[in-house]
């Protein structure tokens, strides 16, 4: 059995500085090779026979793409546009047969494994391919080139979903002029810090209350206060859980020069769904957006056609996260938010302006975000469990309040101790004041670096005291499994 | 104020090293067993040393061989410890001791046939062993998935915030023990039909890797001139199966001319009554049991060892500590 390398491991901890080291000893010319040993490798510790889907769809997306540019497509015989469409319907249909076929397999079979990330390098193969028949890019003519992009190591497990023009962009200039920037490892190391800062200090802790209510699953147990207690504890979780992913590898890419673009942008600040879908998981959002949403039509057919196309959009986010109903649920949830609160625009500022809220003022913010936290919440709870048990969840939060089950000390029997509480209280609050910051285009790890030497230094070993005395790891606690690496 | 390279440079340097020393003095201490055999009787006193797992530590009175035949015995035994580990104990100790004989238990040789890599317990043995040569070796032999947590004992050691409240450098401290490794039990577990095996004859093969390890204590200690000595304490639990591969260990006992002393076939001549003298917990002795058994075990050896009698030496005297 291989020892996979997550990226909490300490393995990965440790090898990670020596492929640094390496790459940039390395003459610029190889590093395209070494880059490219090092993503199977990394791949391989996770289990060998992933690497063959991976090639494959590397080798189909390339063919796909030459013939796309070919001018001779099929000996010149036909007509040049319905042969490209063909061309692209054949290879949107080979990638997503093998992508359906390890989502569903797994249900059916238990000799089936999907391969780790398949759901991610799917849609950078799918939007390369569908890039390259939009005469948007280039075909690439180097099969190893769209290897190295579509197993980057960073990204493979849980993304984010690189585009390739992003991609290919640092990739042609770390080929030639790549110097150890010292501001993109400084920098990128403090990113990767507070990415296990969120993950190993507030998700892992968030997770413990979080799996002892869903884990046994007994609502009425539970005063209702309790439980949306959890459930807020829950987005909490998820989104650390993956911001902190997204930080680390943001971070680790970043120091061998490559700028993948944010994948989370203070998320629960947002004021209304649709902001909120521009800021969580942008890269997905923005690939459903523009592969699935704009191509039906977007909002340019009326509104029915744009509700019908933003219901369709959700779903498939929905079924991309998993095959179970209630994912598809949660998508539809959040479709039907979107819809509704599209409708409903004009009804709000008139109900403002009654209550005499100021808009965009402090309280009129705060009244939105608070209100796309709980449609948020409600949503993750689908998300987290089976669609009866969520409503059995929500009836009991709305019904059953309980307070006194709250006032009794009920939350310190979740599994957290009253101190863990508070440290997991303190890390929210320290991750909100970093998101304060993203709201405002501002990242945390270029904050610090431009308050100079001294305050790069402190800030690091901090951060690592932090993680090393609150982070939840060691013996039989496993806090490899990132919640979206199972998509 | 300008960033030069070179205050870049001891910038990264002091901050890597403060990280370190940091993560360094953080690490929860450890109690190292070998650490503790050499607090409680000094270094080079032990004449006979009792390696294994927990079958030794409730097996094997240390106290009892001192006040009956003035043996300096100890118990250096760890729960599950398994052959691959024995061997890098026996290494380890053998730095600080010297001891004459080492009786070393064969349980986790033939009871435990598959490489126990993968008990929690086996793992976490080798965590409150310090860095060195014999270290490195041991936990390159077990399977431990991640062998560098173990190497540098992090982040396996670790669960609660509460244990870093102790900054130290001295990870791996001993502490005086005066029971010589010995973990009494009064408790009495009665056992019934106990299979008897002492007419067992029948040879099973023991697990490769326990038989490698096995045959690389005996070599160590006869390259070492250090006499060895196998047992099998005895313990209820004993099936017909299982007896059969102890008795392949008596095979590889005779092939090294070294003694092999079966607790489990001479239960009836050590006088084991397993309504008295077991406290459960997987068969192990209590009290009782180990009396009877240690008093074996001395005579035995008596008859085969000279031992210098300690009882009236004063370097001794923590022997007669109660």
């Amino acid at each position: 059995m291989t020892h996979s390398l997550g990226l909490t491991s300490f393995e990965f901890i440790f090898l990670i500085p020596i492929v640094v080291l390496f790459y940039y000893l390395i003459p610029a010319f190889t590093r395209q090779y070494y880059l490219l040993l090092i993503n199977l490798l990394f791949y391989a510790s996770f289990g060998y026979q992933y690497i063959v889907v991976v090639i494959i769809e590397a080798l189909v997306s390339w063919g796909a793409s030459v013939l796309l540019a070919s001018k001779d497509i099929f000996w010149g015989i036909g007509d040049d546009n319905k042969k490209r469409k063909l061309v692209l319907i054949i290879a949107i249909t080979l990638l997503t047969s093998m992508l359906l076929f390890f989502k569903l397999g797994v249900k059916f079979s238990d000799s089936i494994v999907a391969p780790l990330g398949i759901s991610f390098y799917t849609l950078q193969a799918l939007s390369y391919i569908v890039d390259v028949y939009n005469r948007k890019i280039e075909a690439e003519k180097n099969p190893l080139k769209l290897l190295v992009f579509l197993s980057f190591f960073p990204t493979i497990t849980s993304g984010p979903i690189y585009r390739y023009t992003d991609f290919v962009k640092c990739y042609n200039r770390n080929l030639t002029e790549l110097k150890a920037e010292y501001y993109n490892i400084a920098s990128g190391i403090i990113y990767v810090l507070y990415g296990y800062f969120l993950k190993l200090v507030i998700a892992e802790r968030a997770a413990i209350p979080v799996n002892y209510i869903f884990d046994e699953f007994a609502p009425e147990n539970y005063g209702g206060t309790a439980l949306a207690i959890i459930a807020a504890t829950y987005s909490v979780q998820i989104y650390a859980d993956f911001a902190g992913y997204s930080a680390i590898v943001i971070g680790i890419a970043q120091i061998i020069g490559y700028d993948i673009p944010e994948n989370f942008k203070a998320p629960y600040l947002s004021k209304n769904i649709k902001e909120f879908w521009a800021r969580w998981h942008i890269s997905l959002s923005s690939w459903l957006k523009d592969y699935i949403y704009i191509p039906l039509g977007g909002n340019r057919k009326g509104k029915i056609r744009k509700y019908f196309n933003i219901m369709i959009t959700f779903i498939v986010s929905g079924f991309w996260h998993g095959g179970g109903l209630h994912f598809i649920v949660w998508g539809a949830l959040h479709g039907a938010y979107q819809i509704i609160g599209d409708i409903i625009q004009p009804l709000k500022k008139r109900l403002a302006n009654r209550m005499g809220l100021v808009e965009n003022s402090a309280f009129h913010r705060l009244i939105e975000r608070t209100v796309t936290f709980m449609l948020v919440t409600i949503a993750w709870i689908f998300f987290r469990t089976g669609i009866k048990d969520a409503i059995r969840m929500i009836m009991h939060v709305f019904l059953y309040p309980r307070v006194d089950y709250l006032i009794s000390g009920g939350l310190w029997e979740l599994g957290l101790s009253p101190f863990g509480w508070i440290m997991l209280w303190g890390g929210i609050l320290v991750m909100v004041l970093v998101d304060r910051l993203m709201y405002r285009g501002l990242r945390i790890d270029q904050v610090i670096y431009n308050q100079g030497m001294l305050a790069r230094s402190v800030s690091i070993v901090t951060i690592c005291l932090v993680i090393l005395i609150f982070g939840i790891y060691g013996d039989q606690h496993d806090a490899s499994y990132f919640v979206y690496r199972d998509f | 104020m300008k960033e030069t390279f070179a205050k870049r440079i001891i910038s990264v340097l002091m901050t890597v090293a403060v990280v370190i020393a940091l993560f360094y003095l953080y690490l929860p201490p450890q109690i190292n067993i070998i650490e503790s055999m050499n607090e409680t009787v000094g270094k080079d006193r032990v004449d006979v040393l009792c390696v294994g797992s927990s079958h030794v530590f409730s097996g094997i009175n240390p106290k009892q061989m001192f006040d009956d035949k003035g043996i300096a015995a100890y118990d250096l035994a760890i729960g599950s410890q398994a052959p691959w580990q024995s061997y890098y104990y026996i290494r380890e100790a053998c730095r600080f001791q010297k001891p004459k004989l080492i009786v070393f238990d064969t349980y986790m040789v033939g009871a435990s046939n598959a490489d126990s890599y993968q008990d929690y317990q086996t793992v976490n043995n080798l965590l409150d062993c310090p860095l060195s040569l014999n270290k490195i070796s041991a936990v390159l032999a077990s399977k431990a998935d991640s062998k560098l947590n173990i190497l540098l004992r992090f982040p396996y050691i670790y669960d609660k915030y509460e244990n870093f409240y102790r900054l130290t450098t001295d990870k791996f401290y001993g502490i005086k023990d005066y029971n010589f490794g010995y973990s009494r039990n009064d408790i009495i577990e009665v056992y019934n039909d106990v299979e008897d095996v002492s007419e067992v004859s029948e040879v099973l093969p023991i697990d490769p890797k326990n038989e490698k390890y096995l045959r690389l204590i005996i070599e160590f200690c006869q390259k070492n001139g250090i006499d060895i000595v196998l047992t099998h304490t005895p313990w209820p639990c004993i099936t017909r199966e299982t007896q059969m591969r102890f008795n392949r260990v008596a095979e590889i006992a005779d092939e090294y001319h070294i003694q092999f002393l079966d607790g489990c076939k001479h239960s009836k001549e050590i006088g084991m009554d397993y309504t008295t003298d077991s406290c459960g917990d997987g068969g192990h002795l209590n009290y009782s049991g180990v009396t009877k058994y240690t008093s074996w075990l001395e005579e035995n050896l008596d008859s085969r060892y000279y031992f210098q009698d300690r009882r009236e030496d004063a370097e001794y005297e923590v022997y007669l500590q109660e």
